[in-house]
């Protein structure tokens, strides 16, 4: 027997189905795929039920925590400039890695002097992105795997930089993968990644320091009015 | 890994004189007690939470055989495989061959008990493949060759200056002059090693958190970004998981995920937290290109509907360990086993055999601080009860020794026949009590009295006397 026939052999054993009528098994099935369609409610905490302007400050309160840093702008546009000058105080060229949104590419980088490289990252010093959402409850962001947006743009680089428009700020992480499957029509990205302040270890002597393998920072740009 | 668990007492013996170990194990308190309190308060759904992460689990286990057949159905229907492995030995062979298939030379592996479980490190190894532990704490006992302490911080048990003195022997391309004082060097040091490692490899293999039914995916919560890492470069992802993880939808799985960060770390959300589903889609630049599933049994299926199915609800948050009076000063070795305190005392016996960790359900003082801070409710206390009974209805002299405790149960449910006959036992033992004690029971595996033999009044006489002065 193979080793999947002989799991799902025994686990029904002991489950009692060969015990169970046709009829019974028909309604188990029937209600698990009913709950599968409408699963449960579950609790939500109650400080994520929020207005507007109230879920944007537990957003920005809970990724400072996390030792994440936001900054506000009015404009995406006003984005280049405000990276130039972070550049530039950290003493780095205008190269930046940068995920392919078309939004983000459409933002002024050459008035700025910032050159953008695509596609799969190789560990410049810093990149920038935008993100899928924001998670109010836990001031997480929220990346999606798709052809402009790969996965390394926000593991390989020391500085993580990203555009983050208001409006995209959901209360629970529930509620901003409800909104992928809504707005993209496909269920699930291949990655869906909730990343929550830069990277961190506490494993000698249970002492955190930030920046393990991933990026040592994380900064959040903002913006009142989306690209 | 070869288990020890049945030379128990003489390992916490060890323990105990381990100045280190006994250092190290003082942050538990500071560490990840406080920060599970803290975190606990800032949520006052967590017990509502709790009722509902028990009634998922329950409901998935009673469901186990629909909602692993749908979870396969989603993973093949993204271009995924899943593979179904009996035991260890299936797991091994299973994820051994899919490294030969793609030619793997070097494997980066992200923290996985079960990986510790199955013990793929020294199989991959024998087998001339390379496997690179990444997180930091498991890379530092991998360096060492020890088994994992704790589920959550598998180095816990080292202090900063041992883990120096590691990197200095086996980093043989740094200067030996260097600075590696603090905590920072030595993360900065495996940040240097790790990155081309990761760069180079050609499978990743993680555990899992959590399987998703309803649409095939992955939850994966690492702090370090090495999970995602190892996923995001190499050409092949292998997941290994026991076939308990499984809720059946999303909205299931963030009842449990809100719990297992704060139980685990005092964390309101790990670092990253990803959604995996299937290998990377078409045009995507990164992702693995082929994405494999093991749905590893190895004993579980024999625990569902017994005595003992609670503890397929664990989620290895580690919360018992950190809240464990005994894994509190003898630390996760003692218990010879990869999976330590009071949820190891409870699983090792049963995946092991109780013949082979028998001491284990022994290692509790029953004070039932596990199961008070276990996010899943897990009876811990009971648990470990049932195991007793087990083990002494093995025990050649199992029926002798009931008879002692039948005796000794007789009195003790008496407290005033108790007192006198011990009142009175004890003037009678003065003259021979052994350096001014003596030991008085039913003698059932070291379970008895020690009293002060000093011919003086007992402390129930002191507290009589002192509780009657008091009265005006
Ligand atoms: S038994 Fe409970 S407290 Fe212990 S690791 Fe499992 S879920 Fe956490």
């Amino acid at each position: 027997m193979n080793a999947r026939a002989a799991i799902l052999g025994r686990l029904r054993t002991r489950l009692g189905r060969d015990t169970a009528s046709a009829a019974e098994l028909r309604i188990m099935e029937r209600e698990v795929a009913g709950r599968l369609e409408h699963p449960p409610t579950h609790p939500v905490p109650a400080r994520t039920r929020l207005g507007d302007a109230a879920r944007r400050a537990l957003f920005v309160r809970m990724a400072e925590e996390a030792k994440a840093s936001v900054t506000p702008l009015a404009r995406a546009a006003a984005l280049p400039e405000s990276l130039r000058i972070f550049l530039k105080a950290r003493g780095l060229d205008g190269a930046l890695h940068a995920t392919g949104e078309a939004g983000l590419r459409a933002l002024p980088w050459a008035a700025a002097g910032i050159s953008l490289r695509h596609g799969r990252s190789a560990g410049t010093p810093a990149s920038v992105a935008l993100a899928f959402a924001g998670i109010a409850e836990t001031g997480s962001l929220l990346f999606c795997a798709a052809p402009e947006s790969p996965m390394t743009a926000h593991l390989l680089c020391d500085l993580h930089l990203v555009l983050l428009p208001e409006n995209r700020i959901f209360a629970t992480v529930e509620a901003a993968l409800e909104d992928f499957q809504k707005t993209q029509g496909a269920f699930m990205p291949s990655a869906a990644m909730f990343v929550t302040g830069p990277s961190r270890t506490a494993d000698i002597e249970q002492q955190m320091q930030l920046g393990a393998h991933g990026p040592r920072e994380l900064h959040i740009y903002l913006t009142e009015e989306g690209p | 890994m070869k288990i020890t668990s049945n030379a128990f007492r003489a390992n916490s013996r060890g323990a105990l004189q381990d100045r280190n170990l006994q250092d190290a194990l003082g942050n538990l308190k500071r560490g990840f007690q406080e920060k599970r309190r803290k975190a606990k308060a800032r949520l006052p759904e967590f017990e509502e939470l709790q009722d509902h992460a028990v009634a998922i689990k329950e409901h998935s286990l009673d469901h186990l055989d629909f909602y692993l057949e749908r979870f396969e159905k989603e993973v093949t229907a993204r271009g995924g495989k899943v593979h179904w492995c009996r035991d260890g030995a299936e797991a091994r062979a299973t994820i051994l061959k899919l490294c030969k298939d793609v030619n793997a030379k070097r494997v980066v592996k992200a923290k996985s008990m079960i990986a510790e479980e199955i013990a793929i490190n020294d199989y991959l190894e024998a087998n001339g493949i390379e496997p690179c532990e990444t997180d930091l704490g498991e890379y530092i006992i991998q360096l060492r060759h020890e088994p994992p302490s704790h589920i959550i911080g598998p180095a816990i048990h080292l202090k900063r200056e041992q883990v120096a003195d590691t990197f200095r022997e086996q980093h043989s391309e740094f200067p030996d002059a260097r600075k590696l004082d603090a905590a920072r060097d030595l993360v900065d040091e495996a940040r240097h090693i790790m990155r081309p490692r990761f760069l180079s490899a050609d499978v990743g293999i993680s555990g899992a958190n959590l399987l998703v039914a309803e649409t095939g995916s992955v939850v994966l919560l690492s702090n370090e970004g090495n999970i995602d890492l190892s996923r995001a470069l190499p050409k092949t992802h292998i997941v290994v998981a026991s076939i308990e993880k499984i809720v059946p939808t999303l909205s299931d799985a963030n009842v449990i995920l809100r719990l297992l960060s704060r139980s685990a770390t005092g964390q309101e959300a790990a670092a990253y937290m990803s959604f995996l589903t299937g290998p990377r889609g078409a045009d995507e630049t990164d992702g693995p290109e082929a994405f494999h599933v093991l749905l590893l049994d190895n004993g579980r299926s024999d625990l569902l509907k017994g005595e003992f199915e609670r503890i397929l609800h664990c989620i290895r948050c580690g919360a018992c360990l950190n809240h464990c009076p005994v894994y509190g000063v003898t630390g996760g070795h003692a218990y010879g086993a990869v999976y330590t305190g009071p949820m190891g005392a409870v699983l090792t016996p049963l995946l092991e055999g109780l013949e082979h960790a028998a001491p284990l359900p022994e290692a509790s003082t029953f004070c039932g601080r596990c199961e008070e801070v276990c996010p899943m409710r897990i009876p811990l206390v009971g648990l470990l009860r049932n195991l007793r009974v087990r083990l002494l209805k093995k025990k050649p002299d199992g029926l002798a020794t009931r008879r002692r405790l039948g005796v000794w149960l007789f009195f003790a449910t008496r407290p005033s026949l108790y007192h006198g006959v011990a009142r009175l036992l004890l003037r009678l033992a003065a003259p021979f009590g052994r350096g001014g004690a003596l030991s008085v029971g039913p003698r059932a595996g070291g379970w008895g009295r020690r009293f002060p033999v000093q011919g003086g009044p007992t402390f129930q006489e002191m507290w009589r006397q002192r509780e009657k002065a008091k009265r005006p």
